[in-house]
């Protein structure tokens, strides 16, 4: 623990160190830099070489320009950032950024830098997450934790943002730059402000003005352009309708008069009949019959296996964004921190709100997919057909494939493998099972799912 | 960021110039600087790359062991000289590939092997810089005299500095600022060069006091041969032409002539030898007739060492070293070269060439003076010849004095040598050398004390006579009847009295024997292969190179448009209406990929209140597309709308 503490306040303190150094020394600084310590170290012997002098004009130059660079450095601009509604994972998301110099100062040579939230992570997450590779790394690399710090830093960030060189800010202008970045993981990017970097006259060290400004960007899973399964599923009685549906209550279908009951909705009270009898009669509707998928997400993955879980991922943000909303409804259902299920279509909420929720989904690793049993045994008599998205072929997965089977729900399950061999291996576990299971190689999902 | 153009090619040429092989440097030059005219690129993947930075491995490897066979102690600075040429097909690779940038995991092997653990982002960096660092690194090494060095590096500086210059200031500003650098810099370099050379005389005055193994010392104390003695480590090994089995040799090393204090001082000044064939022969004094020949192996101490030979050394060939240099008391020291020396030596086997007496030849200090003066009226030295004193002289030593190796210190007396004198009457070598010389210079005769070894060991497993620390011995240099000779008074049997208190291992020997076969092999055998052989290394490092290259076939040869060049084709040439896409792409209106110019332009239409000018791009994109997909006729009409704008 002592040791681990110590490596996590010292990579905490690099991060910092190189952070400060990232934004203060350019690149022409930093290979200034470089220069002036190479020299030192193999100038030293001054009589078989001249490379002191190299290294006395890059120490000057360093030196000139760190004591240029202590000009104090103050702007009053008004900044507005133009982000699109969501980025994708892997693909290239442009967005502008609008700024007004309130001065009466033009501002010339101005590097904006994107400041996102710390993504530092603390030492239980440093301790207890293992990153994807971390099994195959050698015991140098596992024991200094050092892989792992990286990975959880770069998934915190989710993007590396570059900076933006500004074209010169006259005095009362505004002026839009674009710039573009790509996405490696999903969730939230949160914007916690931009800061302005001013470089000294040689171009060696900058002085920084920072605002805060907070924004967030939501990065959706990658998306695949799948066709919805044909699940020959029929539409299911479901009593009461959809609660919280747009239009509250029932259907619109008229069936018969009866008498109130404490809790019915004063709605529903047939006022006509309470002004001529003074009884309390309400208007009973017809339940609604409609079709209803479930979407169940095995979210059971070793640290090893992210790679497929992130496919997992992909394939039922796919099929999210594929279903039609309008004439049925998905139920979303996998196991976190606890059970999940969401339900969006037909206005229980559109499938960005169930993007969303697939773009923070997190893999588990202390429960199992039997969790979902009793969600499923009360869900199962309603659902019309199910999408089952498995990272691996286990007795769990094959339990919840009988209970479906059992509930006579038609099911489209699709298990994952991780490489050919890993596939060939899921074939010959499913081939015993009644179902028709698909498996699928990560990195080939839109081929094998297309020709489906 | 990309070096300015010309940048590359003169920092090149400036490495040349200073490295003396200008013609390579033009012919990389040319290459490099070609690669900014010309508009083919190859489309580089990044194992493609790999096998570049792998020439340059091999290249570096192959470098490093040419140079270590050849002149091991320069090894790191032939290294050094040789940099820009190593790493050449690197920079080549990036300048002519269509992305001008290197991933940073091409320099890594462990990071190209881990490439399916890899969950980072790719970097890219562009090595020109990097470069062009390492010209002026080898540049450094020509060691230029004045200030062309600090000049022309500061030149480099300003010239790659232009490029990154802040434009909030005039250009007067930072003009002032370059020169405040240059100024800076050039006053640094004095004092750096001031400071190195008084740490570098503190540190040769603390060795010359403190350590006692330095070769180029110009003195001795009493006790230090003493010292040695007690060592079998071999450090010569020798073979004369004329040796005869039990027959030994004094090997001269060095000369002193004033007593002090019981130290023995020369203040006689080196002069420089000049070297021939390629600083392998050194002719030290004139040539003689019938001169006999001596060789000899041995290796530096810290690049240095003062020889070891017989009296009246004509010349030395065979002995490869940066620098020779003799005094008047014919001491020959040198410095650079291999760790294992070779020399060949011509000798006439007497001090023909030593200086003549001088006054400090006769000096006896004052405190030494009634101890010697007591014995030279004991010994009756004043009313005899020349070669009596000797003879009275070494059989004095011999009969009344013993060898010992146990140091006694001055006791009871005045001085250490009156102790030996008077007193123990028991010393070793240099106790017996030192009574000798000033006894001698006490009747009237010049004499000098000189150090060396003895070389008396035969060794029947290297076939050539050995010579061990413990055979470091002092004599005494006698001027009789005109001439130098040698003059030893230690008695004969200090030799087995030496072997029998430090025994020698055979084990030891055998792997000093292997050290040494080792060494010549490197050093004479690998050395002369390599200048015979030498070129023929070549062709399997080009066969290594053909056979990358050939893997490297599948390399796509690209144009690239965005370079400047003749073209022939009117429709590559950018149109008025680019000109407009790109500053409205500036002022933050993107065209996404799905959009067509004319949708953007309706899109970007709100944004834009000036109805006119939307009209006009309109109508340059109507003359744009006419262009793009129709005759070519109306670009001049086009141009002239987008500049009215």
């Amino acid at each position: 623990m002592m040791k681990a503490r110590f490596l996590y306040r010292s990579y905490f303190f690099f991060h910092s160190v190189s952070f400060w150094l990232k934004r203060h020394i350019t690149s022409a600084g930093a290979m200034i830099m470089v220069i002036f310590i190479l020299t030192a170290i193999f100038g030293l012997n001054m009589f078989k070489t001249t490379l002191y002098q190299a290294m006395t004009v890059s120490f000057s130059a360093l030196c000139v320009s760190a004591a240029l660079s202590l000009k104090p450095f103050r702007l009053k601009v008004r900044v507005k950032h133009i982000l699109p509604p969501y980025a994708t994972v892997g693909e290239k998301v442009s967005y502008s950024v609008e700024i007004t110099n309130l001065t009466l100062k033009p501002q010339k040579g101005l590097i904006l830098y994107e400041d996102t939230a710390d993504p530092r992570p603390d030492l239980k997450t440093l301790l207890t997450k293992k990153e994807p590779y971390e099994h195959i790394r050698n015991a140098w690399d596992r024991k200094t934790l050092y892989y792992r710090w990286a990975w959880l830093v770069l998934k915190a960030g989710k993007a590396s943002l570059k900076p933006i060189k500004l074209p010169d800010l006259l005095p009362g202008e505004t002026i839009r730059v674009t710039s573009d970045f790509v996405p490696n993981y999903r969730g939230y990017i949160h914007f916690t402000g931009v800061t302005f970097a001013r470089p000294d006259i040689l171009g060696l060290f900058m002085r920084l003005f920072c605002i805060k400004k907070t924004e967030k960007l939501l990065v959706l899973p990658k998306r695949y352009s799948l066709e919805p399964p044909d699940l020959q599923s029929k539409r299911q009685y479901h009593p009461g309708g959809v609660n919280l549906a747009s239009s509250i209550g029932n259907s619109d279908e008229f069936m018969s008069l009866r008498y109130y009951r404490p809790g019915d909705p004063m709605r529903n009270i047939h006022w006509r009949t309470f002004a001529r009898t003074g009884e309390l009669v309400i208007k009973e509707f017809e339940d609604e019959f409609f079709v209803r998928y479930a979407l169940i997400l095995d979210t059971f993955v070793s640290p090893e296996r992210e790679a497929v879980f992130e496919e997992a991922v992909s394939i039922a943000a796919s099929y999210v964004a594929s279903i039609r909303s309008h004439d049925s409804i998905l139920d979303l259902m996998f196991v976190g921190h606890k059970i999940y299920s969401f339900s969006s279509g037909r206005g229980l909420g559109g499938s960005e709100k169930m993007l969303e929720i697939l773009s923070c989904v997190e893999p588990c690793q202390d429960k199992t997919i039997l969790e979902l049993r009793p969600a499923l045994e009360s869900g199962l008599k309603q659902i019309s057909g199910a999408i089952c998205v498995f990272t691996g072929w286990e007795k769990e997965h094959e339990e919840i494939t009988r209970m479906i089977k059992e509930a006579l729900v038609p099911a489209f399950i699709i298990v994952l493998a991780a490489d050919a061999s890993k596939k060939e291996d899921i074939i010959e576990k499913t081939r015993r099972s009644d179902q028709k299971i698909r498996v699928v190689q990560i990195g080939k999902v839109l081929e094998e799912l297309s020709t489906l | 960021m990309k070096t300015p153009r010309f940048f590359l090619g003169t920092i090149l040429l400036f490495w040349g110039w200073q490295a003396e092989i200008l013609w390579i440097a033009l012919i990389l030059a040319l290459i490099l600087e070609s690669a900014r005219t010309m508009k083919t690129r190859f489309e580089l993947a990044p194992s493609d790359f790999n096998k570049f930075v792998d020439i340059s491995t091999v290249l570096l490897a192959g470098t490093i062991v040419v140079a270590l066979t050849m002149e091991a102690q320069k090894a790191n600075l032939i290294l050094l000289k040789f940099l820009p040429l190593i790493f050449f097909p690197i920079i080549a690779a990036q300048e002519f590939s269509a992305k001008g940038r290197m991933d940073i995991k091409s320099f890594f092997l462990v990071a190209r092997k881990k490439v399916e653990m890899r969950f980072y982002e790719t970097r890219e960096i562009d090595v020109s810089y990097i470069y062009a660092f390492f010209c002026i690194m080898s540049s450094a090494l020509a060691n230029a005299k004045g200030s062309l060095y600090f000049f022309s590096v500061a030149l480099f500086f300003v010239w790659g500095l232009w490029q990154i210059r802040s434009r909030r200031v005039p250009l007067v500003g930072w003009v002032l600022c370059m020169l405040m650098v240059i100024l800076l810099g050039y006053e640094g370099q004095t004092a750096v060069r001031a400071i190195g050379r008084t740490i570098s005389n503190r540190i040769m005055s603390y060795y010359a006091r403190y350590h006692t193994i330095d070769p180029f010392k110009t003195y001795t104390a009493l006790g230090e041969i003493g010292d040695l003695k007690f060592s079998d480590e071999i450090v010569l090994r020798v073979s004369f032409d004329d040796y005869v089995p039990g027959k030994t040799y004094l090997l001269h090393s060095s000369t002193y002539n004033r007593f002090s204090a019981s130290n023995w001082f020369a203040k006689s000044g080196f002069e420089r030898i000049e070297g021939k064939n390629n600083n392998t022969f050194w002719q030290v004094n004139p040539s003689a007739d019938n001169p006999l020949k001596m060789t000899q192996y041995f290796r530096l101490q810290k690049g240095k060492a003062v020889l070891s030979l017989p009296p009246g050394v004509m010349d030395i060939s065979e002995m490869k070293a940066g620098e020779c240099e003799k005094n008047a008391m014919q001491v020959i020291r040198i410095e650079d070269g291999p760790s294992l020396i070779k020399a060949v030596v011509s000798y006439t086997g007497s001090s023909v060439y030593d200086a003549l007496p001088e006054p400090d030849d006769m000096f006896i200090p004052i405190k030494e003076r009634p101890s010697l003066e007591a014995t030279a009226q004991k010994l009756g030295l004043e009313n005899k010849s020349e070669e009596e004193i000797l003879k009275t002289i070494y059989a004095f030593f011999l009969s009344e004095f013993t060898y010992s190796l146990d140091l006694k210190g001055k006791g009871k007396s005045q001085t250490p040598l009156e102790n030996f004198l008077f007193n123990t009457k028991s010393g070793h070598c240099e106790f017996f050398a030192s009574a000798t010389a000033l006894l001698l210079r006490q009747a009237g005769i010049p004499a000098r004390y000189a150090t060396g070894f003895i070389a008396h060991e035969y060794s029947t497993l290297e076939g050539r006579l050995i010579v061990r620390l413990r055979d470091a011995h002092a004599w005494t240099k006698v001027f009789v009847n005109g001439q130098w000779r040698n003059f030893d008074t230690t008695p004969p049997s200090f030799l087995n009295l030496d072997s029998e208190k430090i025994p020698t291992y055979f084990l030891e020997d055998i792997l000093s024997f292997f050290g040494f076969k080792l060494s010549q092999l490197r050093h004479e055998t690998g050395a002369k292969l390599m200048e015979t052989y030498g070129l023929w290394l070549t062709l399997p490092l080009g066969l290594i190179l053909f056979l990358r290259l050939r893997k490297a076939g599948q390399i796509k040869r690209i144009k690239d448009i965005s370079r400047p060049g003749k073209m022939k084709m009117r429709k590559e040439k950018p149109t008025g209406f680019y000109r407009i896409e790109e500053i409205l792409v500036q002022k933050g209106f993107p065209r996404y990929p799905y959009e067509t110019y004319a949708t953007w332009l309706k899109r970007i239409s709100r944004h834009l209140d000036d109805k006119d000018m939307m009209d006009h791009f309109f109508l340059v994109l109507e003359q744009h597309n006419q262009w793009r997909f129709g005759k070519p006729e109306p670009l001049n009409t086009q141009k002239a709308l987008a500049n009215n704008w």
